[in-house]
């Protein structure tokens, strides 16, 4: 390993072993004994609720956790997914037509400065409190960045473009896939890694109201707190955490993998 | 300059912490009771905390910021050299955390509102109930009379007729439903809000979990979109038997604060003892809390009053198994651990499987001559 690679790691470990000294710090530094159950030491968060290496065992709430968090990825999932196909048909549209920016756009805006837990009690009186309230949820959450950034990548193609395609008697279609997507590529992936972190948020927020059904990652996260399970909870924050992370990687892959100019 | 810019978060979030974690302690004077004593309840004010805020009564001053209510304790209840009385709001006041939490996390925080079962469960919190407020849970399901029939004598028709039941999670007694099969899973409806909308979309084509003190009346007399009476079944009568709102102190102050406890617990008892008797004045201010608190939590003077009707009725403002008010059932507090602790390691929770009464209860601080006025059930 070279100087440049071994500082490159170094770098990379400080950040987290800064984290675990902080962590030990206010776990025996600042809290008592008494109050230490509020931010257990690491060690005792991983030998109580992940793996005890002297025992063998796994937590005991390993297993739900993880299920939960699968759930909970499913729902964004889908709430991320439905939110792209809606959020680029809507793009599309208002970039086809001015009638339809000024009818669609308002609502587009509209969603994303409501409120969506104002909705809550509205979403769930009228689709009930299961699945599909919650991937509703997550859409109104991750709607608008899909919708505002493909919109912006489609209308600041190269005009000198454009107009070679007009010279060319480009169809629209033509137009549409070898210009306008591949120019707007960079926009409309920026808009859908927003999207991806919002579509996690937007599931484990929904969890806390729409119960229904087997309990995703956030209802557990609730159940955690309200027991006072704080290891146990500190777990769960994990496994949120690396789910985010898990969908902001793979839509940073996939806008890899469809690279035209990848090598 | 960069890293110590990277370096500044963390210090903060220390600080932060340093700030959140920090408590003046308890200031505790010769008789061993602290001079202002601190009560941490589990909801806004009720008339399920009216014997702890008949230690104030209606002289009180209420704090809108935080949501407390403190003053000077009436003279007939000042002993150990309690001075003041604080009581503190839980529930939606506290972001829904337990008040049970509040014991360790600020130190001055006496006595904290918890219900059996959560004294069991919460074992980060090692605490000692040492005085039941109400002998009956009023926790219940609801139903529309109108439409439905349901009795303690045929529970398991809860479960044949297939209604959704609308509750909060959390609590131990729904698990036991289900496992005892007086509820199916497929029944279950954790989302419920605590609003009536629900019910009232449903037509009360459902059952519904609440407090038989207070909801009852809600749907009979406030809820105008319904108005029409509803009928109710006891948990208690189900076969769950939890204490309600024990009065929880944390298990190390049990001997160090005893000769405190000796005196202030009887004094606890004879307060809710006056409650019950003379509801009217603390009644009141419990209405006037809520009014200056300006939430969504509001009483009236015939809810308290149908409310205590219902304790005397139920007897969850009773005695219980003897003459004694607050006390302790210990073979029901038995009862209480088999049937809640394989609940909770079920969820996960490292609740000994060993666990005796006397590891959540102690009768001992009670005056047993201290006699509450609702006698039979």
């Amino acid at each position: 390993m070279n100087s440049a690679a071994g500082s490159k790691w170094a770098g990379r470990l400080v950040a987290p072993a800064i984290g675990f000294v902080v962590w030990y710090a206010v776990s025996y530094g600042l809290l008592s004994e008494r109050r230490r159950f509020l931010l257990p030491p690491p060690h005792r968060v991983i030998a109580d609720s992940v793996f005890n290496p002297a025992t063998g065992t796994l937590g005991l709430n390993l297993q739900s956790i993880a299920i939960a968090t699968l759930r909970t990825g499913v729902v964004a999932l889908v709430g991320l997914t439905v939110a792209i196909t809606i959020g680029m048909s809507v793009a599309l549209a208002m970039h086809r037509s001015r009638l339809a920016e000024q009818v669609l756009y308002p609502y587009a805006v509209g969603i994303q400065v409501v409120p969506v837990l104002a909705l809550v009690p509205l979403i769930g009186l009228w689709f009930n409190f299961g699945f599909l309230s919650r991937v509703i949820a997550c859409v109104l959450i991750c709607l608008f960045p899909v919708i505002a950034n493909a919109h912006f990548g489609l209308r600041t193609v190269n005009q000198g473009h454009q107009e070679l395609f007009t010279l060319h008697r480009a169809t629209p279609s033509q137009r549409l896939f070898k210009l306008e997507l591949p120019a707007a590529r960079p926009a409309i992936f920026s808009g859908i890694r927003i999207a991806a972190g919002g579509a996690v948020i937007g599931a484990i927020v929904a969890d806390f109201f729409f119960r229904q059904g087997a309990p995703g990652i956030g209802r557990l996260m609730d159940r955690y707190s309200r027991d006072l399970q704080t290891k146990d909870l500190i777990v769960a924050v994990g496994f949120s955490v690396a789910l985010g992370l898990l969908f902001f990687a793979a839509v940073g892959l996939v806008e890899r993998l469809t690279d035209p100019h990848r090598r | 300059m960069q890293p110590l810019l990277k370096l500044s978060a963390p210090l903060a979030v220390l600080l932060l912490l340093a700030a959140a974690c920090g408590s003046d302690g308890t200031a505790q004077n010769a008789s061993g009771c602290p001079a202002h004593l601190v009560i941490q309840t589990d909801w806004w004010p009720e008339i399920e905390h009216g014997g702890a805020y008949q230690l104030i009564g209606a002289g009180g001053a209420v704090d809108n910021e935080r949501f407390r209510y403190g003053g000077p304790i009436q003279d007939r209840y000042a002993v150990g050299g309690v001075e003041t009385v604080e009581i503190r709001t839980g529930g939606d006041a506290i972001g829904g955390q337990p008040a049970l939490g509040q014991l360790l996390i600020d130190e001055d925080v006496y006595i904290a509102f918890a219900n059996l079962s959560d004294v069991i469960a919460k074992t980060a919190i090692d605490s000692t109930a040492v005085m039941a407020s109400l002998d009956i849970s009023p926790q219940m399901i609801q139903w529309d009379p109108s439409r439905y029939s349901f009795s303690a004598d045929r529970p398991e028709e809860l479960a044949a007729s297939g209604l959704p039941i609308l509750y909060f999670e959390g609590d131990a007694y729904m698990e036991y439903l289900v496992g005892a099969r007086i509820i199916t899973a497929e029944q279950l409806d954790p989302s419920y809000t605590g609003s009536p909308d629900r019910w009232l979309v449903a037509e009360g084509d459902v059952l519904q979990t609440g407090f038989a003190t207070n909801e009852i009346f809600r749907y009979e007399q406030e809820y105008t979109e319904w108005g029409k009476p509803v009928d109710f079944l006891l948990v208690h009568d189900l076969g769950f038997p939890d204490y309600p709102a024990t009065y929880a102190v944390a298990s190390d102050r049990i001997d160090s604060e005893a000769t405190c406890l000796e005196v202030l617990v009887p004094v606890l008892q004879q307060a809710w003892v006056d409650f019950l008797t003379e509801p009217a004045a603390t009644g009141q201010a419990l209405i006037d809390i809520n009014a200056s608190f300006d939430t969504y939590w509001t009483l009236s003077p015939t809810l308290n009053e149908r409310g205590i009707e219902i304790m005397k009725a139920t007897g969850i403002g009773g005695n219980g198994s003897d003459d004694t008010y607050g006390n302790f059932d210990i073979d029901r507090v038995q009862t209480l651990i088999d049937l809640a602790v394989p609940i909770f390691r079920g969820r996960g929770i490292d609740v000994a499987v060993d666990l005796e009464p006397t590891d959540v209860v102690t009768n001992r601080f009670i005056d047993p001559s201290i006699s509450g006025p609702f006698t039979q059930r």
